[in-house]
């Protein structure tokens, strides 16, 4: 039983930081209508950057955070202004909606070639403050990172729920998100909105991004973006646009993937964990086809 | 805004269509005689080049293009003609390569059966796959083809005996076609290597399927995936089924996906699970892209690009200012040439992006066809022709006459 | 018979697009189809594309349509315009009436790719087609303009061109003349009904301008809010009741500039 209950612990830690990663992906897609894969590098830049204000220039831990989360929130917004708001309407028109995709990809590429050029391709560890410990409940350990890791989540969740619902701009958000052209006729200023969007995913990022690279977490790798997507099923399980539904999607991702790797029998052979919360994605794709995107049943393919 | 040009009656006299050889939606394969010789030239030059150079480098080089522009020849139908996303590319190939694996290697098959072989597994698993990607559009599809990745991955480490499982396997599949033998070739009395054998063996593999990818391009079934693509369901109510073109065109990427892994397989006679992933994936998008999605060459010119600079980087690093041979510790200025290729797609990829989304096929074709008319060149059709706008003078009924 | 429809019924999560349409088109017919905006002839359209699954009977020459996909429409010999232009935009001319003849063209990918006779033949011959289709709308100026650089008024004949493309028995046009003025109006009358001559078509319209779809049609059909208020000759409906205050409003709200409308004609 205690196994059980270990498992679930552990799963839902994971399912944290994929939940994590997903919102985002999720804050994108609502403020942008496009699928931006960007989130995936500011995750691995998150997290180098952590490392290089708090281990090599000595900052205080939550300082260094913060300013890779304001780096990163500004590598976003001059992503946006000088290379995705260009995409659209050139070329030829059936990649338009490639473009943004291909775009995010190529940053990621050039993402992890410099991380690698700055940083090197060895392991690092970030010095976060949880290291190792553990707090114990009867049999079961919980780490006090993920404890930390839950706590943050659920007030960044909190904060954009605020921001989202009660505010201006969380409004012309929403407004963005269901028809744009309305929203800019209603004079709801684009610019602040995507600001907005990318400082709230580039919290969540690099907030995610500095946990997976905690000791806990495995410490600093160059892949750390693939090592995002891999939280994209959560995005998908929760509902496309659903912030909330980032967190569900999220632990019911790190639950299947535990549960898996507890229980599945040799015979599932190698990977298997890994690789089951992709069929399940693909399955829930199957029985209900874009049905969770509102938002996105207009946009064209 | 006249429905008819010179009287409201129809016209039943036949204007003189223009000629054939001009016509832009001609479905030859070559449609002027300089056409048909530079075909022949290319023919003769697949052969003469390896022969002729004895780089050993250079002919793997090559070699690898001819494979890549193969693979993504396959994308290219997919992604290019009918607009669908897929980073899942590699695992087709993967498929192939692992086919040939079983058939050339470990079944040890002639080469007219097993390389056929990875064609024909290639298009089955796609043809597995592709009712999943019929359902799905833009986010989804892109979601999907990651999923595919994970899984084909787990597929692929998880049948040791075919794939060596995490560790790879090595097979020396038999690349003898009657009396050649591409893997050791001898032509009056010159023993020629095994790579420059396969070289030949590749590019005319490539140059079949780019001419039988143009047939279909130029016929019923191209058009129909332009059609499905820019208008599905206009295309449905003119009687094309779009699932089933859709498929079709799945299946075909994934078939050339598998045939250029068979001779991924042939030249390298050593592949790894690892290789058929999201880099191998997203390496042959780019391909795609920057070649320019949908064209004909676009696959050949984006792999000439794009496998070819990271190789050539690592070849020549220490003539290239602030490439390093090593990572430095100090984390001084310098790429270390590993990371050349990532930093060549990214670059490749958001340039073309922003500056020419249809890739570099369009901007040579235009560079080509502006050094053409400089030259004095007759335009050929291939360029949409101005025309003349008569609605603007209603008064006007002279007949602007054919502009073909 | 060539079309007929029996108990259409559609609904759009509570709103009832179409409500029990039922009427019969003959072969041969100039069939005109009338009601104001909303009344739902699109939604009937749709209905007869496979767009949209309703609920009833529609049979074209005794086959029952409902349920097919709209490609399987197609190849019982029915054609459709759209609207909004149905056009592939970055093809030609010619390659767009070629998709439209797509069901009398044989060969698929593979025989294509194998460079099979029969399908370069089939080819040819389908070229041979779409060059007599482009000289006989005038096109031939065109031939091989990318249809997104043409103006509105060419495209409109090419919609026409792709859609007469495919060899089809029954004609459905949607608003064709939307945009154009009297004059242009009174070719495509002409030119419309000799083009149904010439291709033995039966047509089904759906026009709002009155006094020209009174002029072309056999018979008409009146919808208004989903529902048939009359079908028959255009005297009949002239003097339908329910179709005279549907375009008139109230009583009380008589609109004078549509009376001349209902008395002009222009045959």
């Amino acid at each position: 039983m205690t196994n059980l209950i270990q498992l679930t612990v552990s799963g839902l830690s994971l399912g944290i930081l994929y939940a994590l990663v997903a919102i985002g992906f999720a804050v994108l897609l609502k403020a942008t209508g496009h699928f931006n894969m960007f989130p995936g590098a500011l995750v691995l830049l998150g997290a180098y950057l952590t490392y290089q204000f708090h281990v090599l220039w000595s900052l205080n831990f939550v300082l260094a955070v913060a300013l890779a989360a304001i780096v990163c929130a500004v590598l976003g917004l001059a992503g946006e202004r000088l290379l995705f708001s260009r995409l659209g309407g050139k070329g030829h028109r059936s990649i338009e909606h490639l473009s943004v995709l291909l775009v995010s990809l190529g940053l990621i590429s050039l993402a992890q070639a410099a991380v690698v050029s700055i940083w090197g391709p060895l392991n690092y560890l970030i010095e976060d403050p949880w290291g190792l410990s553990l707090i114990r409940f009867g049999g079961v350990a919980v780490a006090v990172r993920d404890i930390w890791a839950l706590g943050l989540s659920l007030a960044l969740l909190a904060i954009f729920y605020l921001i989202i619902q009660h505010t201006r701009v969380g409004v012309g958000m929403r407004a963005v998100a269901s028809d744009p052209e309305a929203a800019r006729a209603q004079g709801v200023n684009p610019h602040v909105i995507s600001a907005t969007a990318w400082a709230m995913c580039s919290a969540a990022s690099v907030l995610a991004g500095m946990m997976l690279a905690t000791e806990m977490g495995g410490g600093l790798v160059p892949n750390l973006d693939q090592i995002a997507f891999s939280a994209l099923p959560a995005l998908i399980l929760g509902g496309l646009s659903s912030l909330p539904g980032c967190i569900y999607g999220g632990l019911a991702l790190g639950l299947v993937q535990t549960y898996a790797a507890g229980y599945a029998p040799e015979s599932m052979g190698q990977g298997f964990a890994s690789m089951l919360p992709w069929v399940v994605m693909i399955l829930l794709l199957v029985v209900k086809p874009g049905g969770f995107a509102k938002t996105l049943e207009t946009r064209k393919a | 805004m006249a429905l008819t040009e010179t009287a409201p009656r129809l016209r039943s006299a036949r204007t003189d269509p223009s000629p054939a050889a001009s016509r832009r939606d001609d479905s030859r394969l070559c449609r002027t005689r300089t056409q048909r010789i530079l075909l022949g030239v290319a023919f003769a030059a697949i052969v003469a080049f390896p022969l002729s150079v004895g780089n050993a480098f250079l002919i793997s080089l090559t070699g690898t293009i001819g494979i890549f522009a193969l693979a993504a020849l396959g994308l290219n139908i997919f992604s290019g003609y009918a607009g669908q996303i897929s980073l899942a590319q590699s695992i087709f190939v993967g498929v192939g390569a692992f086919a040939g694996v079983g058939l050339g290697g470990l079944a040890e098959l002639p080469l007219p059966v097993w390389l056929p072989g990875t064609f024909v597994a290639g298009g089955l698993a796609a043809a597995l796959v592709a009712p999943l990607t019929l359902r799905l559009k833009g986010v989804f599809q892109i979601v999907l083809s990651l999923a595919l990745i994970f899984v084909g991955h787990y597929a692929f480490i998880n049948l040791p005996a075919l794939t060596g499982g995490n560790g790879g396997i090595s097979a020396t599949p038999s690349l003898s076609l009657g009396f050649i033998d591409f893997g050791d070739l001898i032509v009056a009395g010159m023993r020629y290597s095994y790579e420059q054998g396969l070289f030949i063996l590749i590019w005319l593999v490539l140059a079949a399927s780019m001419i039988a990818v143009v047939n279909m391009h130029r016929t019923r079934f191209g058009r129909a995936l332009v059609a499905v693509r820019e208008a599905e369901t206009a295309a449905e109510i003119a009687g094309i089924n779009a699932a089933r073109v859709k498929v079709l065109a799945f299946v075909l990427a994934g078939a050339f996906g598998g045939l250029a892994g068979g001779l991924l397989m042939a030249q390298l006679r050593y592949v790894q699970a690892e290789q058929f992933g999201i880099n191998m994936g997203l390496e042959l998008l780019i391909i795609v892209v920057v070649g320019g999605l949908g064209t004909t060459w676009g696959p050949v010119l984006g792999a000439a690009v794009i496998s070819s600079i990271p190789v050539l980087a690592t070849q020549y690093a220490e003539y290239i200012p602030f490439l390093q041979a090593d990572f430095s510790q100090d984390g001084g200025i310098g790429i270390p040439v590993g990371q050349v290729g990532l930093l060549i797609y990214g670059l490749a990829l958001v340039l073309v992006m922003v500056f020419e989304p249809r890739g570099l096929s369009h901007l040579l074709g235009a560079a080509g066809r502006s050094l053409l008319r400089r030259a004095g060149r007759p335009r050929t059709a291939r360029e949409p022709i101005p025309v003349p706008v008569p609605h603007a003078q209603p008064k006007d009924r002279t007949h602007q006459g054919d502009m073909a | 018979m060539m079309l007929s429809v029996e108990a259409l019924t559609l609904s759009f999560g509570g709103v009832r697009a179409l409500n029990e349409v039922g009427f019969q088109v003959r072969e041969g017919e100039f069939f005109g189809i009338l009601g104001p905006n909303g009344a739902g002839k699109t939604s009937l359209f749709n209905c007869l594309s496979g767009l949209v699954t309703p609920t009833g009977s529609v049979t074209v020459e005794g086959t029952e349509l409902l349920g097919r996909r709209p490609h399987e429409i197609a190849e019982l010999g029915v054609a459709r315009t759209f609207q909004n232009l149905g056009l592939f935009g970055s093809m030609s001319v010619t390659e767009n009436i070629l998709v439209g003849g797509h069901r009398q063209i044989s060969g698929g990918a593979l025989s294509a790719a194998l460079r099979w006779p029969r399908t370069f033949r089939s080819e040819r011959q389908a070229r041979e087609r779409a060059d007599g289709l482009i000289d006989l709308l005038g096109l031939g100026a065109y031939r091989d303009a990318t249809v997104d650089t043409l103006p509105y008024g060419i495209r409109k004949r090419v919609e026409i061109a792709k859609a007469v493309a495919s060899g089809p028995k029954l004609l459905l046009l949607d608003e064709p003349v939307a945009g154009m003025n009297h004059e242009e109006t009174d070719q495509f009358v002409e030119f419309v009904l000799e083009l149904k001559s010439r291709l033995g078509l039966t047509i089904v319209m759906i026009e709002h301008d009155v006094p020209m779809v009174m002029g072309i049609s056999d018979r008409i059909l009146a919808l208004d809010f989903g529902e048939v208020i009359g079908v028959g000759t255009p005297e009949e409906i002239r003097h339908n009741q329910r179709f005279i205050s549907a375009y008139l409003g109230a009583p009380a709200g008589a609109d004078t500039t549509a009376e001349p409308q209902l008395q002009g004609g222009t045959r």
